[in-house]
């Protein structure tokens, strides 16, 4: 039997006295795509910062590989992207190599950590993964956004990660561009039973790739494949007719279920 | 007098080795306290060290016995203010920088006033350093340099980007302290060679001129060390021969580098 990638069980979270998650469970497991998504401020970055340890949160509820989130320390199995990374100091004197290779920091032991031979074939491979390899040199600042957004999609596939977290990395891509981050995580997913779990608005696109889908409005409206979903006269409801065949078109237009549920 | 002349002075070899050596140590520092928006911490620590000195003299302890401790207590001080009170770092810096120049002066008034020298550190005196002050300074700059040496690539990580550092299994919280201390102990070494009032110079400007020109972070991390190092060495030998006071002479020389950072940027934009 495969472990469990993520174990979230009744996981509630408050700001203050204001509840932001409720009672949330849900799993993921070897190779799952998880498509998270819900309006403005449903938690759905609050859920990933909690499940990696970012927020003072209660985490006895949550299990990554099969271990306490609390304790957790194979940090090497994640890769992530967070939402701000548009936050950074746009001066900052990095050059794009350096910024992929703090990908590989959780490859190496808590102290010291030194530079090793294999690391720049890895940064290698993950510039030429993302088609940025001509821009290696150049200052993280001198990038358009859509670029940007490539060199840290880079870091955090650099380390092959088992379980990959994106919070909203397409948001600036163009179409292109997107398209093809679409299918490069789909070949990761396929390919290399990369769990996923992509934080989204696109949620046309969602049906397409995903096998799973995580609707949150501070609590779990819907977990379940997207067979089930588009089945779901209660979604349709929820949603209204328009969202749920937007989802659903796309899904089925690909042939309906890849994955296991 | 020529140059070699100057060389052959005793107080001149311990200055230069001495003041070399601790620009080292605040320049590669300052880049990290710069890029991480930390650029005052100097100026509050300096405060501190200017109340621990005060008290060192009521003590008539060692200057260094008290002031290391008491100011590596309000870097911590610094950094526990913003986790617990949830403050900006620079609320906590002036809070802890007010604490200093009070405590100073009123230690300062205890002890009769305010002698020479107090003022000595206020304004630096290079030149005026003794020998075991030397090997004292080149033990701790060699800890400083060390550690930071050591913990390069978390040091990077987390100042550029402190919320990713954690998922890459960072220790941030460790790494901010250890910053944060080294800053303190460098401070103290500093007051030596520019002085409490100029110590943040020392700190903030090297850094903010290698900023101007770096093509990428290690560069960045070696031409602040490098612009450092020459202001000082500038500095204490113009005002050997012109006859001005060591710690504004470096601060000024600092100055004219970065100027010229600039402008080498700004030319570069235009072509």
């Amino acid at each position: 039997m495969h472990e469990t990638v993520l174990s979230v069980r009744n996981f509630s979270f408050r700001y203050a006295a204001s509840p932001v998650l409720t009672d949330i469970t849900f799993d993921a497991g070897p190779g799952d795509y998880v498509g998270l998504v819900g309006p403005n401020g449903s938690g759905k970055s609050t859920l990933i910062r909690a499940v990696l340890g970012l927020i003072p949160a209660a985490l006895q509820n949550i299990h990554l590989f099969g271990a306490p989130a609390s304790g957790f320390r194979e940090w090497k199995r994640i890769g992530y992207l967070p939402q701000r990374i548009g936050q950074f100091n746009p001066q900052f004197p990095a050059t794009v190599q350096e910024i992929i290779s703090l990908g590989l920091l959780s490859t190496k032991p808590a102290f010291p950590k030194r530079r090793t031979a294999g690391e720049e074939e890895a940064v290698m491979r993950a510039l030429e993964l993302l088609g940025i390899k001509d821009l290696r040199r150049k200052m993280i600042g001198e990038l358009s956004g859509g670029q940007q957004q490539r060199v840290f999609i880079a870091r955090a596939l650099v380390n092959s990660p088992e379980l990959l977290i994106l919070d909203e990395p397409t948001a600036a891509l163009d179409p292109d561009t997107r398209e093809r981050f679409y299918e490069l995580l789909d070949s990761l997913n396929r390919k290399q039973k990369t769990t996923i779990i992509l934080i989204t608005h696109d949620i046309g696109s969602i049906g397409r790739y995903a096998n799973r889908l995580l609707y949150l409005d501070k609590r779990v409206v819907f977990y379940g494949g997207f067979d089930d979903f588009c089945r779901s006269t209660e979604m349709a409801s929820y949603f209204g007719d328009y969202s749920q065949h937007i989802i659903c078109h796309r899904h089925n237009d690909e042939g309906g279920e890849r994955g296991t549920l | 007098m020529e140059l070699s002349d100057l060389l052959s002075y005793g107080f001149m070899q311990r200055a230069l080795i001495a003041g070399s050596l601790i620009a080292c140590a605040c320049s590669v520092l300052g880049l990290f306290l710069v890029l991480r928006r930390l650029s005052l911490i100097g100026d509050g620590l300096s405060h501190v060290a200017f109340g621990s000195v005060a008290l060192s003299m009521l003590l008539q302890a060692h200057t260094l016995l008290v002031t290391i401790p008491v100011v590596l207590l309000a870097s911590a001080g610094i950094f526990r203010l913003t986790k617990k009170t949830h403050l900006y770092g620079d609320a906590a810096i002036g809070i802890i920088s007010s604490c200093g120049i009070a405590g100073g002066v009123l230690i300062a008034s205890m002890a009769g006033g305010f002698n020479i020298d107090l003022f000595s550190y206020l304004f630096g005196n290079i030149l005026a350093v003794s020998g075991p002050e030397v090997v004292i300074s080149c033990i701790l700059c060699g800890i400083v340099l060390g550690t930071v040496a050591l913990f390069l690539r978390d040091l990077f990580a987390i100042t550029f980007d402190e919320e990713t550092a954690r998922t890459s299994g960072v220790r941030t919280e460790s790494i901010t302290t250890l910053l944060v201390l080294l800053t303190g102990l460098t401070v103290v070494l500093a007051m030596k060679v520019v002085g409490i009032m100029l110590i943040s110079a020392l700190l903030i400007v090297p850094a903010a001129a290698a900023l101007q020109v770096a093509r990428s972070f290690q560069s960045s991390i070696l031409l602040s060390a490098l612009f450092g190092v020459l202001s000082v060495i500038t500095g204490i030998v113009l005002s050997f021969f012109l006859n001005l006071p060591a710690g504004a002479t470096i601060v000024i020389v600092n100055l004219c580098v970065f100027a010229l950072a600039a402008s080498i940027r700004l030319l570069k934009r235009r072509t």
